[in-house]
């Protein structure tokens, strides 16, 4: 839902998006909790009255007293029978325990998996809507880890923190009220340990994150360490410096196994410290109720279902310190996928958009056009003013970085002009609605990207609805169509990493096909072309001359060949427009276009030698 | 782990994997067992709680003794500390094993990569490489210090448990047991079902992942054929699932602990019931039917967590099997190993008919013959993809020819020892290499023989000395990755002061074409005078000033020699070499 996405900007916000849409699932989720650990302490408390039961028949030095209701109860059976019962409600109450702890699980855990499911949807199709010029801004790997680790910190702490923090309060206090029910002398000697336990792996909690994110710079350094010898492995093998980076790399090596070992005997002090002190609860049990089965105030029977309880308190009680923890990185991560959300996209419609505007011819103004990027001081297009009627063609060319590509993605609005300074049938680019301006522009970018798709898929990938005629033609003016028999599966061939590798050429052609299928009024061709090789490059600028009639063409190449016969070539030279005009006038002009148009003249004939 | 290496994994368990990985072993082999006694140990003295128990029970609570129940606890403290000890010494040494494993199988690595041939890391990308150093050996070691000890630590108590029961009670112990099977049966089918779920989790998370990848590095083409709506619902999709795949080993984890469970209560009733009876027939005492309920509670833990180290033991086979592939890659030959140095070559090169390609099926170069008397200075010239940068290449074996043979001082490259060669030969290249260090470290790189005075005589020959000492901390300025603090002509008088201060006997030098301003660029043309001076120097040339300062040009086109001789003998020739004069010098002369 991305018109609610916008709204998520803060943690509370969140929680209302995520957590509280499901506020009767987790309500349901919390009832079961209470539920599993009502059960949960049951079972110790039959092997209680079974174990007393025992006691009473032998007699002797610990004569027990049974409640009545156990007496009658007793009495109703024989021997045989009632140990047979005794262990038959043992069985029953792991399996109603076993039941409410699966639907506690179930519900709970599944409902985190949904809300990650819900995020990792709308962090998506948030990214869709972000403009170019954020994507400059941020590595593609970090944005990954956003929806990777960082989700997966959110789950964590949505579902078994919110689990675990709900079980270990409800288990204790169950617990607990056992526990006091028992001998409240035996619960509170037994149960001293239990804080310092707490406190303490709190603590090493802290202390092992703190020599973890140590490692984890180490581990970096390793990294990046081979990560700089692999690119320079030219330069180390020409000075022969290998056994240098060994010793290098030795050294990296060692430190990282010495931070290990650092948390390692954290680790391990940790542990010996918490099984010492589980240990120490167990024993002040043994010996404290012991000494009270003596006196008579509990019995063995009580004694076992004491130190049940104890054991069963052990682990929600360590795991305490893992679970504020995960709250904690939880939150930070929560931060981090929430300082994606917020950011805007300014490049939209809005108020200024003329609704009116459906569909567009074609002619194409550019008055007074300055531009630069934002973040930078410097404009890569200056006063640039330039008119291409409808069904033109305009050719660009002009020095890496001369502003051709920049020139033409102000057209979609990749970027934004200046208000006023990019026109198209009169209408400024801004008052045209996004959606009918994308749907006019056929574009090839100079890289071509394709997805791990078919290779019918990448074609209709602007125009699904586009009739097979349209698909036929627009394979045949691209020339893919030729290399069809090299395609295993035909058009529904794979391609990407798990496919079929394509050619820079065929990528190219396959992005030709996949503009013209779109039937756009404006084609913009950025060095399109450039790895095609010149006898199908012929044909398709054969084939294209059709396509271009009534249509707006603009041409950004370096070949004049690909140029000469344009209605109008600019020459771009650090953002301005130097030479304009026709093939032959620039010729005739003997300036910039002169000049290149003589070197390929050269390559060209030092290519055929 | 991208897709395809996902789908690789999936074999368990493989013994000729397994028998090369306990070869890492073998060095650590007195710890290791070491480590196996500790965790004996220590197993042992988890057995003895319920015994303690059972003796409090029935020999001192039962009959009121009390100083018996204080010797009892005395022993149990006693046992506490020991197991306190016995817990940290274990974790200490096995983490330590692993650690130092971990770190042997880095180093081996890291060692062999160095000796690979350079066509190997034209096959192979860097990060992939980068993750077989990293990823794959710290995955090797979470097996190796947790999985393996632990599961041997777990099966000592499990068989410890048994044991003990038996010699209590054997009956009861063997009604106990009955479920025994039971248990292996549920946890084996659970681990087949978490293991092809977790699969599925694992395949499916890596297809978001790079769906996801691909839509934020092709943002451009989607937003521009505003595929955003489409594109969301296949996301959708993807995401969808994922939650499925997910949804369904909630449902395993949610089904198998309680049902473990319920097994535990199917033996705790056991218990109840026959031990009860025995009981109360007086053949079993009360102690013992605690100690039974004590030891079964203890029994289900580590069956439990059995089936999580088997797919921790799985991941690492498939680690080691990619890390063992690297580490099987044949290493360049060396050349002959023990040869004194050569004595100080004349520095004469010469090609006989020597071709090469990076593909069996391409040859780049073609039949090339040649030869570069001692001291003089070479051009190469020719267009992009003429060959130029493999011809240099093969002279110090960065790679090595398809068919001919280079001589450096009449022997035959191939058997000269490799270092050697490479040590007298030096080469500067176009892109140059700035590492992670200071400046003095990049001059010197790693060699410390190389004294500061040496690194400072270099840095003023090739005038790299004046801007080197106007950076913050001259020559001791931290130089960040890929030397982006500098400019690149700045790094290219770096890379000269480089290869001036290990004196080659011979130098290659591949011109940057980038265009610096006009200082620097009289400083590069010094530089490279300096550098040319008294030795043999081959020079893929982009300076007409370079070109005017040899003795004779070489010519490639499509990767023959077409032309050789003088600057003017070739412009008089009217040729290939003065059609690319015009081409890459005329308009810098102009």
């Amino acid at each position: 839902m991305p018109s609610s996405v916008a709204e998520i900007l803060t943690f509370r916000q969140f929680i209302l998006a995520y957590f509280l849409r499901y506020k009767n699932r987790w309500l349901l989720g919390f009832l079961f909790v209470l539920l599993t650990n009502v059960w949960q302490v049951g079972t110790p408390w039959v092997l209680r009255y079974a174990v007393e039961y025992l006691e009473y028949q032998l007699g002797g030095l610990s004569s027990v007293r049974l409640p009545s209701w156990l007496l009658r109860w007793a009495s109703m059976f024989s021997l045989q029978h009632f140990l047979m019962l005794a262990a038959l409600i043992s069985v029953v109450v792991a399996a109603v325990h076993g039941l409410f702890r699966y639907l506690m699980r179930n519900i709970l855990i599944g409902l985190s998996r949904e809300i990650e499911y819900r995020i990792r949807n709308d962090y998506f199709n948030h990214l869709q809507t972000l403009p170019a010029f954020f994507y400059q801004q941020h590595k593609t790997g970090d944005l990954m880890a956003r929806a990777t680790n960082d989700l997966e910190a959110v789950r964590a702490m949505m579902g078994p923190g919110v689990m675990y923090m709900m079980n270990t309060i409800t288990l204790s206090l169950f617990s607990l009220t056992m526990m006091v029910t028992l001998s409240p002398r035996v619960t509170v000697w037994s149960l001293l340990p239990m804080p310092v336990v707490a406190v303490i792996v709190r603590r090493q909690v802290k202390k092992i994150n703190g020599l973890f994110k140590n490692i984890q710079a180490q581990y970096s350094s390793i990294t990046a360490k081979v990560q700089e010898n692999l690119s320079g492995i030219r330069v180390l093998k020409s000075y022969v410096q290998e056994p240098h980076e060994i010793v290098d790399f030795k050294q990296l090596n060692r430190e990282y196994i010495r931070r290990n070992m650092k948390l390692v005997r954290v680790r391990a002090s940790l542990w010996s410290t918490i099984d010492f002190l589980l240990g120490l609860t167990i024993l002040t049990c043994l010996y404290l109720s012991g000494r009270e089965v003596m006196q008579g105030r509990l019995t063995i029977g009580g004694m076992v279902a004491f130190m049940a309880y104890l054991s069963m308190l052990a682990w929600p009680i360590i795991s305490l310190g893992w679970v504020l923890n995960m709250w904690q990185e939880g939150m930070a991560s929560c931060e981090r996928i929430l300082s994606v959300m917020r950011e805007k996209n300014d490049i939209d419609d809005n108020e200024m958009t003329d609704w009116s505007i459906t569909s567009l011819k074609g002619q194409v103004e550019f008055d007074h056009l300055t531009f630069q990027y934002p973040g930078t001081t410097a404009p890569v297009l200056n006063d640039i003013t330039l008119t291409i009627p409808q069904g033109m063609t305009l050719a660009i060319v002009g020095h890496t970085g001369a502003g051709k590509t920049t020139l033409a993605a102000l057209l979609p609005r990749l970027y934004d002009a200046p208000p006023g300074s990019c026109r198209i049938d009169g209408h400024d680019l801004r008052r045209i609605p996004l959606q009918v301006l994308r749907r006019h522009i056929g574009f090839v970018t100079q890289e071509t990207m394709l997805f791990s798709d078919t290779l019918a898929e990448n074609i209709t990938f602007g125009a699904d609805q586009a009739p097979e005629s349209a698909f036929q033609d627009a394979v045949r003016i691209s020339q893919v169509y030729k290399d069809l028999d090299q395609f295993p599966d035909g058009w529904n061939t794979l391609v990407g990493e798990r496919g079929l590798t394509l050619s820079g050429g065929q990528k190219q052609r396959v992005a030709i096909s996949r503009a013209i299928l779109r039937d756009p009024r404006i084609l913009i061709l950025d060095d399109a072309l450039s790895a095609v090789d010149t006898y199908t490059e012929e044909a398709i600028w054969k084939e294209l001359e059709q396509v271009r009639k009534g249509r707006t063409t603009i041409l950004i190449s370096h070949r004049i060949s690909t140029v000469h016969d344009a209605d109008l070539i600019i020459v771009l030279e650090s953002g301005r427009i130097v030479e304009q005009g026709r093939h032959e006038q620039l010729l005739a002009a003997q300036g910039a276009y002169y000049q290149l148009y003589k070197r390929q003249l050269l390559e060209q004939s030092l290519e055929e030698i | 782990m991208s897709i395809h290496e996902e789908e690789t994994l999936g074999k368990a368990y493989d013994s000729r994997l397994m028998r090369r990985l306990m070869g890492f072993l073998r060095p650590y082999r007195w710890s290791v067992l070491l480590a196996v006694a500790v965790l004996i140990a220590g197993s042992l003295i988890e057995l003895a709680g319920p015994y303690l128990t059972r003796i409090a029970i029935d020999n001192h609570i039962r009959i009121g003794d009390v100083a018996g129940l204080q010797h009892i606890a005395l022993l149990y403290f006693l046992l506490l500390v020991g197991q306190a000890i016995i817990t940290y010494t274990t974790t200490w040494l096995t983490q330590r094993i692993g650690q130092r494993i971990m770190y042997d199988m880095r180093m081996s690595l890291f060692s062999h990569l160095q000796k690979l041939p350079l066509s190997y890391f034209d096959r192979n990308p860097v990060g992939r490489l980068i993750t077989r150093v990293t990823n794959d050996v710290e995955t090797l070691n979470n097996m190796l210090s947790s999985g393996v000890v632990t599961i041997f630590g777990d099966l000592f108590v499990l068989i410890g448990i048994i044991v003990a029961m038996m010699l209590f009670h054997w009956r009861l112990a063997s009604l106990t047991l009955l479920v025994l099977p039971l248990i292996l049966y549920t946890s084996f089918l659970f681990r087949t079902h978490i293991r092809d779920s977790f699969r599925q989790v694992r395949l499916r998370i890596a297809r978001i992942n790079s769906y996801l990848q691909e839509n934020i590095t092709a943002i451009t083409t989607v937003q521009l054929f505003s595929r955003e709506a489409k594109n969301s619902a296949r996301f959708d999709e993807l995401n969808r699932d994922h939650l499925q795949a997910y949804l369904k080993t909630i449902f395993y984890y949610a089904v198998f602990y309680p049902v473990i469970e319920l097994i535990m209560a199917v033996s705790i009733g056991l218990i109840l019931w026959y031990g009860g009876l025995q009981v109360i027939d007086q053949t079993l005492t009360l102690g013992v039917l605690v100690a039974f309920l004590q030891y079964v509670q203890r029994f289900f833990m580590p069956i439990r967590d059995l089936s999580e180290k088997f797919n921790l033991l799985q991941s690492a086979m498939a680690a080691s099997e990619r890390i063992f592939g690297v580490l099987d890659t044949p290493i360049q030959d060396m050349g002959p190993v023990g040869l004194a140095p050569m004595p100080p070559a004349r520095g004469e090169i010469q090609f006989q008919r020597v071709s090469f390609g990076y593909h069996q099926d391409h040859l780049v170069l073609k039949d090339v013959n040649f030869t570069i008397k001692p001291g003089e200075k070479v051009a190469v010239v020719g267009a992009t993809g003429a060959g130029k940068t493999s011809l240099i290449n093969l002279i110090n074996r960065l790679y090595e020819p398809t068919a001919g043979t280079v001589f450096l001082d009449g022997v035959n490259t191939l058997h000269l020892p490799l270092d050697d060669l490479r040590r007298r030969i030096r080469m500067v290249l176009q892109e140059v290499f700035i590492f992670s260090g200071t400046v003095e470290y990049n001059i010197r790189l790693g060699d410390q023989n190389i004294p500061m005075d040496r690194v400072l005589y270099a840095a003023q020959e090739v005038h790299a000395h004046d801007f080197i000492v106007k950076l913050p901390d001259g020559y001791q300025t931290e130089l960040s990755e890929r030397g982006s603090n500098l400019s690149v002509g700045q790094k290219q008088l770096l890379s000269f002061a480089r290869a001036l201060c290990f004196d080659p006997e011979i130098l290659i030098l591949d011109e940057a074409t980038s265009s610096v301003d006009t200082e620097t660029e009289g400083y590069i043309r010094d530089a490279i005078q300096v550098l040319m001076k008294g030795r043999t120097s081959i020079i893929i040339a982009h300076r007409l000033s370079t070109i005017q300062d040899v003795d004779w040009i070489l010519v490639l086109h499509k990767g023959e020699i077409r032309e050789m001789g003088t600057h003017a003998e070739l412009l008089g020739r009217k040729g290939i070499y003065h059609r690319l004069y015009q081409l890459q010098y005329d308009l810098e002369g102009a």
